[in-house]
């Protein structure tokens, strides 16, 4: 060969070259390594042996344009080399990332229609980290949203859960929960020792747990110091609801007897028994519809609820305590929501 | 087949509604609920966007409403969700702001819809919470994860068939029963995470037949009392760091182990660790020859690759052991604590060993020294050593924390030391000598 022969056969030419093609119809050419680092041309290239010449370059999906495809080819370019640690690569994903929303929309779009997962997660973090925190009124503005619902359709997702069978189930255990509450409130304001009131309540909610609640072992030993998070003290100004432990600070659900106002105070009927629920009770709220597996479950807590309740009522009270009956089938006792969300 | 939110091309500002369903569930997911629900008021498209979101993230301080309690807010969005298959589902809250029957009518919701993942975190002041054993009965969760400060009680039965992780982070134990019943009902489970301070007297048995990883953080000192048992055939990788004035430890039978993290643990009366590891291929061990008991006469005959802590008492001798006991060791690197003036003890009474480790004759081809300030003499003869000796090395890198930029000083010893590096006389004929600087920076 003469040396000009050999001077043409330069090493670069050697060095394997992908052509594709982007949306535009504009074509270029990119280092197969870094083009390999795409999974979408990566198949395209093993699969259908397209990309070799220019006549057969690759298109690219619609929603890869030349400027986002350009920065995507950065991305592959560093990172497709082994050699770099893992700080290297955060710090260039760090600035890689600093752009403005509408070009991360559009990176995000192009990086997922080439199926380059690591940079879809990426930018979706970004994109993330943008909306989290802020007000619809600021994410609107962001990213150019046009606010185009109604008033009422805004308040539609809170509505809708009114309308979801096994939500009005649910709000019906939580009213009589609350009623319960409420019931046993009224009665320990009757009784003369408060303190026999609250170890009835740890009885309660230990036998609920199923065990019973003399056994209990506290972490033994030495006390501990807490390592881990500070517990926040909330002061409590109501202690209307003394459902919990009696070792908890009596922070309560303020909110909760709150809403219990709201309630149909009356005393459930004495002579009902704790019976399992029916099908078709006089509460016309009840609708078929509901999934049976997840009103079982549901009834099945409460039952069980119930059931410990009254038991451990009767237990701890004594006997000159006319055993209250707290049924599961309330007298009309419940109703409808409308009024509950904010 | 990609769903977009709304067709049409971008011919308008709105750049994100267009991103394909997927790929904003992706987004959303990312997000705490109460972020995610606020989005349904976005736009029309972001409707009911929100209630496809398969991973759920509650997190309790931003979840205070006057109208509904915390429960009630978790309940009817769990119930609202309408995701295909809830992947995952991270809940935190108040003991005393929700009551154990609320918890269990969560998981009830979260069981009923298959979920993968679930992560609940307690916050309760008193170390009494108790879980509902429903929450230990579930054939399709694939991970569990306990944080804070409550009570386990597992009675004997309990079924979790498709759990494979598992993590306990600082919760209390009713009585030893709980935690082996807890692991046995755990037949698939291959990754095991505790973070706990074992209590006095304990024994902690982790006899899991299935499990490939598992990692104990247990910082407390224990005075003597209690330890560790772990009997874990299938095991791949190990990390222990903490282990403090037990009265034992014993690892059984680990021929599958691959990597093995050790740090911190000392003052063990009755151990039994590196000599299980001996058939691991990666090692990383901060620990100090007098407080281990180097199993004389076993050979790490698959180590390749050693990673050495300096900051603890004669590290140098362990690490002639090492050397003397790995016969094909690769890489060797040294790790000098990044923080503190004093990250690594330096050498004392450094002897050279009789006979020239095969490792450094054969093997070795990386050499690493990050994070010291300055090498004194007897580091330097260790260097020195190692450089003379290694036929193989391909690269010694030497990677130094200066605590300010452009220290006269620093840059003087460092000149220095590059210089008597650079002079010796080293085995491999293509060798290369790496000097690093790392400005050492406080992070907040």
């Amino acid at each position: 060969m003469s040396e000009g022969d050999l001077a043409v056969m330069k090493p670069e030419t050697m060095k394997s070259y992908i052509w594709l093609q982007t949306a535009d119809g504009s074509i270029q050419q990119v280092e197969q390594e870094v083009a390999m680092f795409c999974p979408m041309i990566c198949q395209e290239v093993i699969q259908k042996g397209v990309g070799s010449s220019k006549n057969h370059a690759i298109s690219l999906p619609q929603r890869v344009n030349p400027a986002m495809f350009s920065l995507i080819l950065d991305y592959c370019r560093f990172h497709q080399l082994p050699g770099r640690s893992n700080k290297e690569r955060k710090t260039y994903d760090e600035r890689f990332i600093r752009m403005d929303t509408k070009r991360l929309c559009e990176l995000t779009s192009a990086a997922d229609s080439l199926q380059l997962k690591p940079l879809v997660d990426l930018t979706s973090r970004a994109l993330a980290r943008i909306i989290e925190g802020k007000t619809p009124e600021e994410i609107r503005e962001i990213f150019h949203l046009p606010d185009d619902l109604t008033e009422e359709e805004k308040l539609e997702p809170l509505k809708n859960t009114m309308d979801d069978p096994r939500i009005r189930l649910l709000n019906r255990l939580y009213a009589k929960k609350r009623k319960e509450l409420k019931e046993r409130e009224r009665l320990k304001n009757v009784e003369v020792e408060e303190h026999v009131d609250e170890r009835s309540v740890d009885d309660l909610l230990s036998f609920i747990n199923g065990r019973d609640p003399k056994v209990v072992k506290m972490s033994k030993g030495k006390k501990k110091k807490k390592k881990k998070k500070d517990q926040k003290i909330v002061s409590s100004n109501d202690i209307h609801d003394k459902e919990s432990h009696d070792l908890y600070s009596k922070q309560q659900c303020v909110e909760e007897t709150g809403s219990s106002m709201r309630e149909v105070p009356n005393l459930p009927s004495a002579e009902d028994d704790i019976s399992t629920p029916k099908a078709g009770s006089e509460d016309e709220d009840i609708d078929d519809e509901i999934d049976p597996a997840m009103r079982e479950l549901l009834d099945r807590e409460v039952e069980d609820f119930a059931q410990r309740l009254n038991s451990n009522w009767v237990r701890s009270l004594g006997k000159e305590r006319r055993p209250v009956h707290f049924s599961i089938n309330g007298n009309g006792t419940t109703r409808r929501h409308t009024g509950q969300s904010p | 087949m990609k769903r977009c939110l709304r067709n049409g091309s971008g011919v308008n500002e709105d750049r994100i509604s267009d991103l394909p369903e997927a790929l904003l569930l992706q987004i959303l997911s990312l997000l705490p609920v109460k972020d995610v629900v606020s989005t349904s008021v976005l736009s029309k498209p972001w409707r009911s966007l929100w209630k496809l979101v398969p991973k759920l993230n509650f997190d309790y301080e931003n979840f205070q409403s006057e109208h509904e309690t915390y429960s009630e807010i978790v309940c009817k969005l769990l119930l609202s969700n309408k995701a295909p298959v809830l992947e995952s589902l991270h809940l935190d809250f108040k003991v005393g702001k929700c009551r154990a029957v609320d918890v269990g009518m969560w998981i009830g919701i979260a069981y009923a819809r298959h979920v993968r993942d679930l992560a609940l975190h307690v916050i309760s002041e008193k170390r009494s919470f108790t879980f509902p054993t429903s929450l230990y009965n579930c054939e399709t969760l694939e991970s569990l994860t306990l944080t804070s400060w409550v009570l386990v009680d597992v009675p004997s039965q309990v079924c979790l068939k498709s759990l494979r992780t598992l993590r306990l982070d600082y919760v209390d134990y009713k009585d030893d029963e709980t935690f082996i019943n807890l692991l046995s009902g755990c037949p698939n489970l291959e990754n095991l995470v505790l973070y706990q301070e074992l209590p006095d007297m304990e024994t902690c048995t982790i006899a899991v037949p299935s499990l490939q990883r598992l990692t104990v953080v247990d910082a407390n000192d224990a005075q003597g009392h209690g330890g560790y048992v772990i009997n874990a055939p299938s095991l791949k990788y190990l990390k222990i760091y903490g282990f403090k004035a037990l009265e034992f430890c014993l690892i059984e039978n680990a021929p599958e182990l691959v990597e093995a993290t050790i740090m911190n643990v000392s003052k063990i009366i009755n151990e039994k660790l590196l000599e299980s590891l001996t058939s691991v291929k990666r090692l990383s061990l901060a620990l100090s020859p007098l407080e281990i008991k180097f199993p004389t006469g076993s050979i790490f005959y698959q180590l390749v690759s050693l990673e050495l802590y300096t900051d603890k008492a004669e590290w140098w001798n362990l690490l002639v052991l090492m050397l003397d006991s790995s016969p094909i060791l690769q890489v060797l690197k040294l790790i000098g604590k990044w923080s503190g003036e004093n990250n690594h003890l330096a050498i004392r009474n450094w002897d050279q060993p009789k006979n020239v480790p095969g490792c450094l004759l054969f093997h070795l081809e990386t050499f690493m020294w990050k994070g010291c300030t300055k090498l004194g003499e007897d580091e330097k003869e260790v260097v020195k050593y190692i450089l003379r000796n290694s036929n193989r090395l391909k690269r010694a890198t030497f990677s130094r924390i200066i605590y300010e930029e452009n220290n006269s000083q620093d840059m003087v010893e460092n000149l220095e030391m590059v210089e008597e590096l650079e002079s010796v006389v080293r085995a491999s004929n293509s060798c290369q000598l790496l000097f690093e600087c790392n400005l050492y920076t406080l992070r907040r």
